[in-house]
């Protein structure tokens, strides 16, 4: 589903940060996956690289057998819309736009998804979210967890292959952190929706069934859990 | 056309949800950069309009005809007009003779207070006159002359002052319509004439003349049925070469020009205007430019995130061009709307009624089609760039950068 091959980035010109210093590793279809790490691990700099966001200094991703690379900026604009689902730390929902809006808004713009009712899809996405009460609800109508929840619909619109979400817990209490993870754990275990995280809360592993914990731009560990245990 | 559905959408969603402050305060800036586009130029347009049409109505007519060369007057000017007349689209004709005329104004008839001018006599035949200029209808004080006046004058406000003219200084100082005035003519004749009325046609050109019947102008020149000018008014539907080419097609041997060879320095002003009003239309044009990108770019800075996203999330960067350029010509368009109507509505009716009194007539403002036109798809245009300009730059920077900044 995803193999990443020996991926650096580095930043700067004139003094230069490595963020990623080769990592490699690769991720199946239907698995959750955790990248852990501290600050400045590189974490979210492997998320933007892997999500097409961003563009490796050097090394090699391949996402369902394409090398993003050769792809043109037009077929990544394509990628992203159809192939991949992204979720942002903070709250990345159009504040112009109502949570349905926000949610079938890709689905509009997708040729793939021609013919399919846009708003009742959308509709039942948010309802997937618990938000089928909030539907014409703008931004500011609405709480962080449950915009966060509009921003996980509006990824999973398009039927993505592979959900990115970047801490997106960051930001939200308690409650809601425990809302929005377990959505994402029921995404994965129902649908089999896969999913990459990026957290720093050693609590997040037991949502995952593979943990890739990065250190200083390189992978310390990379387990799968097996009857619970990561191994 | 998903595409073109979503680029419109959000552009929609933009406007009507967007700060309305902001839209607000956007039409507005865009509906003054409209105005401003127009205003001083049609101000201009009809201070050059202005001077032609009392060049047309106060002096030359539309078409003017002279002596043949080296002749110092028409004769049988009754053959020329009649002649003239019988061309369609020829609306009136009227001879003239012109001499000048050295003015004594005795106020107080004691010798004490002696005003003097030299000004151009024209002799008119009053009836006629009436159907080729303006200058019975402009009367402020007294008549106008009958056809069988003899030893009647009437004089324009800078000959007899006390009307705050632009010559008031030059002026006889106040003459009042029954007042006498004698005028020493160029071949030595003197004539006493009581003042019949003051004409002020608020064309300067034309208030320093006095006009006598042609008769009395015969009686001093000592000649009949001729003219040092024929002025003819014409349909304008028609430009005046047509008319000329007709009459020299007709056999008319005597110099034939039209009202424009006339205006001189009046001329010359003309196309001083039209070029101010060209530099001002550019700089106009410039100024709305500039301040329709800054406007829009700023509402684009503000937004640089939400652009980022719509990257992110797989929306392609040319329909998030297009929704900032839609965005940016509702803007143009709306102030192009209200401009418009303000415009027409508003300020073209009120300088209707209160035009500007400039020395060269009443100005009003000469809003034109094809200057509407040429605005409107300036501003269209501006709006086009500055809407384009700043979200292709934005989109062309990388995702993250447009995200975090």
């Amino acid at each position: 589903m995803l193999k990443v091959e020996n991926v650096t980035r580095t930043f700067g010109t004139k003094v230069l940060t490595h963020a990623l210093k080769g990592v490699s590793f690769e991720i199946k279809k239907g698995e959750f996956v955790i990248i852990m790490g501290k600050s400045g691990s590189g974490k979210s700099t492997l998320l933007h690289q892997m999500g097409l966001l961003d563009t490796p200094t050097s090394g090699e991703i391949y996402i369902a057998d394409k090398n993003i690379k050769e792809l043109s900026t037009g077929q990544q604009t394509e990628f992203r819309l159809t192939t991949l689902g992204y979720i942002f730390q903070e709250y990345a929902i159009l504040p112009e736009l109502t949570a349905i809006e926000n949610v079938y808004l890709p689905m509009m713009v997708n040729t793939k998804s021609e013919g399919t009712p846009k708003s009742e899809k959308a509709k039942e996405m948010l309802e997937m979210v618990d938000l089928g009460h909030r539907l014409n609800h703008y931004s500011n109508e609405l709480s962080g967890g449950e915009q966060q929840r509009v921003a996980i619909a509006r990824a999973l619109i398009n039927s993505p292959q592979i959900l990115f979400a970047d801490e997106p817990c960051a930001n939200l209490d308690t409650l809601s952190t425990k809302t929005v993870l377990g959505l994402l754990e029921n995404l994965n275990k129902s649908i089999g929706q896969t999913i990459v995280m990026v957290s720093h809360d050693p609590d997040d592993q037991r949502y995952a069934d593979h943990v890739i914990w990065l250190e200083d731009g390189l992978i310390k560990s990379d387990k799968y859990k097996i009857k619970g245990e990561l191994i | 056309m998903n595409n073109l559905r979503a680029s419109f959408f959000l552009a929609y969603k933009g406007i009507v949800k967007g700060n309305m402050g902001t839209t607000l305060l956007t039409v507005a800036v865009m509906t003054l950069a409209f105005i401003n586009l127009l205003f001083l130029s049609s101000i201009l347009l009809g201070l050059v309009n202005t001077m032609n049409r009392q060049g047309i109505n106060n002096l030359y007519g539309n078409i003017v005809i002279e002596p043949e060369d080296k002749k110092s007057l028409i004769v049988n000017s009754k053959r020329v007009t009649d002649l003239v007349e019988s061309v369609p689209g020829v609306t009136a004709s009227s001879r003239h003779y012109k001499a000048g005329g050295f003015f004594t104004f005795d106020k107080y008839k004691n010798g004490q207070n002696v005003n003097t001018g030299r000004y151009s006599v024209l002799s008119i035949d009053p009836s006629v006159e009436k159907n080729v200029t303006d200058i019975s209808d402009a009367m402020i004080a007294g008549d106008y002359l009958d056809d069988n006046d003899r030893d009647k004058i009437i004089i324009g406000k800078d000959i007899s002052g006390g009307y705050e003219g632009s010559f008031e200084k030059e002026s006889l100082g106040g003459v009042v319509p029954g007042d006498e005035v004698v005028v020493l003519y160029e071949n030595g004749i003197e004539r006493k004439y009581t003042v019949k009325g003051i004409f002020n046609s608020k064309f300067v050109q034309s208030d320093k003349n006095a006009f006598i019947t042609n008769r009395e102008m015969e009686s001093i020149l000592g000649v009949s049925n001729g003219a040092h000018e024929i002025i003819i008014k014409v349909d304008e539907s028609q430009p005046e070469s047509h008319y000329i080419t007709k009459f020299k097609d007709m056999g008319l041997k005597e110099s034939i020009y039209p009202w424009n060879d006339y205006m001189g320095m009046t001329a010359s002003f003309t196309q001083s205007f039209t070029l101010i009003r060209t530099l001002l239309s550019a700089i106009a044009l410039l100024v709305a430019g500039i301040t329709i990108y800054i406007v829009v770019y700023i509402n684009i800075l503000n937004k640089k995130r939400q652009i980022g996203i719509l990257q992110a999330i797989g929306i392609d960067k040319v329909i998030i061009v297009r929704s900032y350029t839609v965005q940016a010509l509702f803007y143009a368009a709306s102030g192009i709307i209200l401009g418009l109507s303000i415009l027409r509505l508003l300020l073209v009716p009120y300088f209707a009624g209160h035009p500007l009194e400039f020395p060269v007539g009443d100005v009003r403002l000469e809003v034109v089609a094809s200057e509407i036109l040429i605005s409107i798809a300036a501003l269209l245009f501006a709006g086009f760039i500055s809407g384009y300009m700043p979200a292709k730059k934005q989109t062309d920077k990388t995702i993250l950068e447009a995200i975090w900044g």
